[in-house]
């Protein structure tokens, strides 16, 4: 998508041919709509417009199949009242939040340790297998592993623990959800840091070892600042990925076909199941969450970039 | 400079085309299948092709196709079956038949207004059985108790299936051999489980959904029939200042705290307790008449599954039996809805029924085809009690919101009854309120 090479796609297209151009850039400019149509025409199909359609919807009462009522704002009313949205809400910050600095945390120790290890491939395809692996096995293997007379309690036991914790109770059950998040996002993110990190010449870290650099100190004035970009965009990453959780969470919670207990909720549940979860059918109201978490990413994304604006620094 | 020119007019050209064909290939979908002139029958199941229930259907299916010659096309689309429905009510395309619990047709079908009235299935005569009709054989309070969810349409659906909700417990167990018919007698059974070092009531902590039972049992026998709903739909949260609630929780609180339920629920995931329950660790489990066939295979040896309807609270307290519907329903846009009217007489002919007493080890809608032995007691209850809807057939939608974050609290142990009741109050006042 970056086009670093050529100045005639910065600054303002207009696609109008202007006198005094090479003939060259005249006809690089006279491709600009014909190249970008295509894929604006699809996103626009299938982003934009089922986008408008879903604030279109949230202004109505609509069951799924006959008419819409009009509704005003009367859903966003209802969410606002409703403490199980807020609760929704919450979760998603805090799995944005907390789960995200945990995870780059990790991933940053990582980066920092892998990069002078040997066989740093073999352990990076390590980290990342549990990124490849679907979000149910955990679910379901953790209701074997953690329940009261599973593995977990019963090694716990052999170490003298009588009273374990209550891993699956209702009050650890978001908990149990970040860590198997924690668990597989670190990978995901070590793997790309990674990579980033490899194209940074070794030099720098000799001159500054040379210079009486520590560990941190090179990972604070070499790694950082060299990696800064692609670390910005893992940050954009994560703050999508993390509005759309989705099915972790039903199927810790959910136990067969039921919903998961509120108190696990985030945004992107409790719009499932205002259309499909209970007898209710709340289209309408649906999508209005569906809007709210929509412009909840995008305020996030922009306050994030301008918070991790930097001047890229080219190695 | 020609050149570019061309070009430009060749991609532009390109993409014109490309999004006509796009924009045509959209329109397709909807405007297909209407051609079929023959007569025929498109049936979705809530079945998946492996399912014991689906051979039965099936052997029906295949059967009525000879019979009549009405070509059958069959889907096996599983438990989501009318979300798909949905979906294809907006684009035109349906099928004739559709099955699923009523408590999930009811809200996709017949609150929408797009169930077919079924009254003259009802009146059909079934082939093979002289002049039987669906109603002779179908007991009528099955119709009754179907709430109607606002729509139009009363008989919106057929049951051919019945699962209902007592308490199973191992007959050959000599702790407590004899089961409970009041309150009192369940939980002296239990002090003696206690005594022999044995849960007495099984329950799995995540699986509200059944644990909620106990509580709509108890406000059902304490309070009477419909109270459940009016306790959940009244929007000023009055109806929780009843003495009958307190009591209900207070019935609740009492399992917890004497111990009654099986040690390590509150951090169990379903069906953790439940198979513990079929391996004797615990005496009763409040469940639907799926549990013997879902224990089976964890049952200690010489289990024998009995079942009790739930006990009561007083000498006058109501003996309803929670009942769960299973049925066909057709579609109001159904191309084919005869043929699928047809068909449901068809099945509901008592050989072909049978199968899913036989086969599939269900109860049957008819009560005449005989129960598979280990629902022998369950047959028994839905005969001699009352019927009602679990949780009063009420939406979901309230439950999952309004009633079960509270409820779980005192499930598990972590608020009094007293407690319990003021969240209860004022969580259901906080859903209405955003319901608006």
């Amino acid at each position: 998508m970056a086009l670093p090479a050529l100045p005639v796609a910065r600054g303002r297209n207009t696609g109008r041919p202007r006198a005094g151009m090479s003939a060259i850039e005249r006809s690089r400019r006279r491709l600009y709509w014909p190249m970008l149509l295509p894929a604006l025409l699809l996103m626009l199909l299938f982003y934009v417009v089922p986008i408008l359609y879903a604030g279109w919807l949230s202004l109505h009462t609509w069951d799924g199949i006959n008419e819409l009522t009009w509704r005003g704002m009367d859903n966003y009313v209802q969410l606002a009242k409703d403490p199980i949205f807020i609760g929704s809400i919450a979760n998603t910050l805090k799995i944005l939040f907390v789960v995200g600095i945990i995870t780059f945390v990790f991933a940053f120790a990582l980066t920092m340790v892998l990069r002078e290890m040997t066989g740093r491939k073999f352990v990076r395809s390590v980290l990342f297998f549990p990124t490849l692996i679907n979000a149910m096995v955990f679910g379901i293997f953790a209701g074997f592993l953690f329940s009261p007379a599973g593995p977990v309690n019963k090694i716990l036991a052999l170490v003298g623990v009588q009273d374990p914790p209550k891993w699956l109770a209702q009050d650890n059950l978001f908990n149990l959800i970040m860590i198997v998040m924690i668990w597989s996002a670190t990978g995901y993110f070590t793997t790309i840091i990674m990579s980033a990190v490899d194209q940074i010449p070794a030099y720098y870290y000799e001159a500054a070892g040379l210079d009486g650099a520590g560990p941190w100190t090179k990972f604070r004035h070499v790694t950082l600042p060299l990696a800064w970009d692609v670390i910005s965009v893992c940050a954009v990453l994560w703050t999508m990925s993390s509005v759309k959780v989705f099915e972790l969470i039903l199927v810790f919670g959910g136990s067969t076909a039921q919903a998961p207990p509120t108190s696990t909720w985030a945004t992107a549940v409790y719009v499932y199941q205002a259309a499909f979860g209970g007898g209710s059918r709340e289209f309408g109201v649906s999508a209005a969450a569906a809007i709210v978490s929509l412009a909840l990413v995008t305020v996030l994304t922009i306050g994030l970039r301008r918070m991790l604006r930097r001047e890229a620094i080219e190695i | 400079m020609t050149h570019p020119n061309a070009w430009l007019k060749v991609a532009t050209g390109a993409i014109l085309a490309t999004s006509v064909a796009f924009a045509a290939s959209g329109c397709t979908t909807t405007s297909a299948a209407t051609d079929d002139s023959s007569k025929s029958l498109t049936y979705w199941s809530m079945w998946t092709e492996t399912e014991p229930q689906a051979a039965v259907l099936k052997t029906s299916l295949d059967a009525f196709e000879k019979d009549t010659g009405i070509k059958v096309d069959v889907q096996w689309q599983g438990r989501k079956v009318l979300e798909k429905v949905t979906t294809g009510l907006l684009s035109g395309d349906v099928p004739d038949l559709v099955d699923q619990a009523y408590d999930k047709i009811g809200p996709a079908l017949a609150a929408t207004n797009q169930a077919a009235d079924l009254a003259p299935v009802l009146a059909a005569k079934i082939p093979g059985e002289d002049g039987h009709t669906v109603a002779d054989v179908i007991p009528a309070k099955y119709f009754d108790i179907l709430p109607s969810y606002g729509g139009d349409v009363k008989n919106y659906m057929v049951p051919y299936s019945v699962s209902n909700v007592s308490v199973f417990y191992n007959k050959a167990n000599t702790v407590a051999p004899t089961p409970p018919a009041t309150w009192d007698e369940l939980l002296a059974n239990c002090q003696k489980a206690v005594e022999a070092k044995l849960g007495c009531i099984a329950a799995d902590g995540d699986a509200t959904w059944a644990n909620s039972y106990w509580f709509d049992y108890l406000v059902n026998r304490n309070m009477g029939d419909g109270a459940f709903q009016k306790l959940m739909e009244d929007k000023t949260g009055a109806a929780w200042d009843d003495a009958g609630v307190l009591k209900s929780a207070q019935q609740i609180q009492e399992l917890v705290d004497k111990g009654y339920i099986i040690k390590g629920y509150d951090a169990s995931k379903y069906p953790e307790q439940q198979n513990a329950w079929a391996a004797n660790k615990a005496l009763y489990f409040l469940m639907g008449s799926w549990a013997p066939a879902e224990t089976a295979k964890y049952a200690a040896e010489g289990f024998e599954y009995g079942a009790f309807n739930f006990p009561s609270t007083s000498a006058g307290s109501s003996n309803a039996n929670d009942t769960l519907l299973f049925g066909f329903a057709v579609p109001k846009k159904a191309a084919h809805p005869e043929e699928a009217k047809e068909f449901i007489a068809y099945f509901s002919n008592k050989d072909r029924m049978s199968g899913i007493s036989t086969d599939a080890d269900n109860l049957a809608a008819r009560p005449d085809v005989e129960a598979p032995a280990q629902l022998a007691d369950v047959a028994g209850i839905l005969a001699e009690n009352e019927t009602r809807l679990p949780t009063d057939g009420i939406s979901s939608d309230i439950i999952d919101k309004g009633f079960n974050p509270t409820f779980d609290k005192l499930f598990l142990g972590k608020v009094s009854a007293e407690e319990y009741v003021k969240e209860a109050k004022a969580a259901s006042i906080a859903y209405w309120n955003a319901k608006g």
